[in-house]
C-alpha cells in the first residue's frame, strides 16, 4: 500500500514532466502529439482517482462511471481538435 | 475515534461517502462541458486561441500542477496515517498539504497579477474569458478544499475527537477534485492551441 503511493506520485511526476516538455518541445505533427498528451493526462487522471482516491476499493459502478466521464470528455476534445 | 469497517464495494459506500462522489461527478461534467465548450470556439478563433496561449506562463502551470500532485500524495499518506491511529503524523501531512495548496496560490496570485498587469481580462477574447472563468473557479474550490483541510486537521487533534476515518477521507477525496480538475484544465488551457 505505501510503496503503491510511493510508485504512483514518482509516475504522476515523471508523466507530468515528459508530457509538458514534449508538447512545448514540438512544432510539427501536433494532432499527433496533442492526442498523445491528452491521453497521458488522462493516464495521470486515472491514477489519482484510483490510487489517491482510493477508488479501486469501490464498487466497479463507481469506476466504470468515473471511466466513462473522463472517456466522453477526451473523446468530444480529441474529435473537436 | 470510531473505526467501523466500511465495506467500500458496496455501492452506496465508495471511499469518502456516497455525497462526495456525487459532488465530484456533477464538478468534472461542469468543467468537462466548459472546456468541451473552450475547444470548440477554440477551433472557430484558431488563430487568436494560439496567440492567446502563447502568452500564458506554462512553466507556472507545470510548477502549479506538481504543487497540487504533491499535495494529493501527502493528503493519501495523511488519510493513511490516520487510518493507523498516528494522529500526530496524520496532522504533520495535511499541514504539508495545506502548504502545497498555499504555494498554488501564491503562484496564481503572481500569474493573475501579471495578466492583469498586461491588460489580460476577461474582456480581452473568448480565450481569455474561459481562463479567467474556470482557473478562478478552479481557485475558489483550491481555497475551500484549504479551509476543509484546516478544519479537519483542527478537530482531529482535539482531545476526544469525534473525527472519524470517513470525515478525513471525505476531506481527502475534495481535495483530490482540486488535482482532478486541474488535470483537466492544465492540458487544455496552457499546452492545446
Amino acid at each position: 500500500m505505501k510503496i503503491s503511493k510511493e510508485y504512483t506520485f514518482i509516475a504522476l511526476l515523471t508523466l507530468t514532466f515528459v508530457s509538458s516538455i514534449v508538447t512545448l518541445k514540438t512544432t510539427e505533427g501536433k494532432t499527433d502529439v496533442y492526442f498523445l498528451l491528452l491521453i497521458l493526462w488522462a493516464v495521470k487522471f486515472i491514477l489519482v482517482a484510483f490510487e489517491f482516491m482510493e477508488l479501486r476499493k469501490a464498487n466497479v459502478f463507481w469506476k466504470l462511471t468515473l471511466g466513462f466521464v473522463l472517456a466522453l470528455i477526451m473523446t468530444i476534445i480529441l474529435l473537436l481538435l | 475515534m470510531n473505526t467501523l469497517k466500511i465495506n467500500y464495494k458496496n455501492i452506496y459506500y465508495p471511499p469518502g461517502g456516497i455525497l462526495i462522489w456525487i459532488i465530484i461527478f456533477l464538478e468534472l461534467i461542469t468543467f468537462g462541458m466548459a472546456l468541451v465548450a473552450f475547444v470548440y470556439d477554440g477551433t472557430k478563433n484558431h488563430e487568436i486561441f494560439h496567440q492567446s496561449r502563447l502568452q500564458l506562463n506554462a512553466t507556472l502551470g507545470l510548477v502549479n500542477t506538481v504543487f497540487l500532485l504533491s499535495s494529493g500524495y501527502f493528503m493519501a499518506k495523511a488519510v493513511h496515517e490516520f487510518e493507523h491511529k498516528n494522529i500526530s503524523k496524520a496532522s504533520l501531512f495535511l499541514k504539508i498539504t495545506a502548504l502545497g495548496g498555499l504555494l498554488f496560490i501564491v503562484v496564481k496570485f503572481f500569474e493573475y497579477s501579471a495578466k492583469i498587469e498586461h491588460g489580460l481580462t476577461p474582456d480581452t477574447n473568448s480565450f481569455y474569458m474561459y481562463y479567467w472563468l474556470l482557473t478562478a473557479f478552479h481557485l475558489i474550490h483550491v481555497i475551500v478544499g484549504l479551509v476543509i483541510i484546516l478544519w479537519t486537521n483542527y478537530s482531529m487533534k482535539k482531545t476526544n475527537t469525534t473525527t472519524e476515518v470517513e470525515d478525513v477521507k471525505t476531506c481527502g477525496a475534495f481535495w483530490h477534485m482540486c488535482d482532478l480538475i486541474w488535470l483537466l484544465l492544465f492540458p487544455v488551457l496552457y499546452l492545446i492551441f
